[in-house]
């Protein structure tokens, strides 16, 4: 278990990936927020985002997901999520932010291939 | 695990130890045998309230946070308390942090979805949230 959360970036079919590891709660989503602006600053719509390695999400990571989704929701934009487990979905389903720009993919071959996501 | 067993932490009201909250909350939970699903959303709700009193609750640094187990049978009840500002429950404070559009409200939802029962208590003497959960 780690308390701590790593990002690493890269570049997908021009798409940019980016891959979390640890936990997004309200000590560490400066990372995440951080990255993100980055991206966002870039010119960047369209942006995917690996949770597969995150076991925690809190409504601080959620809220930083959501502020994203909504700077880039005038410009056809949205996040994609990639996520295939129960607990962090779960979190996303409750919270309510799920929508026309931040979605979540079963794997990263859907979330770049925008296939239909998962909810 | 006999009937009733009850155990008490206290921590700095600081957004770094809302994983430390929870990493102590996980083992016991893994002690008790619990389902994943019930172990995973009452880690989430735990933490929200840690979190809330760690943003809300006090100047940053000048307070601490009091996180009660008390274990049944087949349930776990966490009681997360501070002695800070406190809120209306009914209107939570809309001071998000700086750079996010995130605020209590949400993180008041997420405790009352994944918990099985919640009871969130807050007045000028501070806040107590009480988080129930059935073990399986």
């Amino acid at each position: 278990m780690s308390l701590d959360l790593q990002i690493k970036s890269r570049k997908v079919k021009n798409i940019p990936v980016l891959d979390l590891e640890g936990e997004v709660d309200v000590y560490t989503y400066p990372v995440l927020r951080d990255a993100l602006q980055a991206l966002l600053k870039d010119g960047q719509t369209v942006i995917a985002i690996n949770l597969e390695n995150v076991s925690y999400i809190d409504s601080t990571g959620l809220g930083v997901l959501a502020n994203s989704a909504n700077k880039i929701s005038g410009k056809n934009g949205e996040l994609r999520l990639i996520c295939s487990q129960p607990h962090i979905i779960k979190i996303f389903t409750v919270a309510g932010l799920l929508g026309r720009n931040l979605k979540i993919f079963p794997g990263e071959a859907e979330a770049l291939g925008a296939r239909k996501p998962l909810k | 695990m006999s009937a009733r067993q009850e155990m008490t932490m206290v921590f700095p009201a600081l957004p770094d130890y809302a994983g430390v909250a929870r990493a102590a909350l996980s083992a016991l939970l893994t002690r008790l045998r619990a389902g994943d699903s019930a172990s995973a959303e009452l880690k989430a709700a735990v933490s929200e309230a840690c979190a809330n009193a760690a943003r809300y609750a006090y100047a940053p640094g000048c307070g601490v946070i009091e996180m009660r187990f008390i274990v049944g049978r087949r349930k776990i009840t966490v009681i997360i308390a501070d002695h800070g500002r406190g809120f209306t429950v009914r209107r939570p404070p809309r001071r998000p942090l700086r750079d996010t559009d995130i605020h209590l409200g949400l993180g008041l939802k997420l405790m009352r979805r994944l918990a099985d029962r919640a009871v969130i208590k807050s007045g000028p003497e501070g806040t107590v949230v009480t988080l129930s959960k059935k073990l399986r």
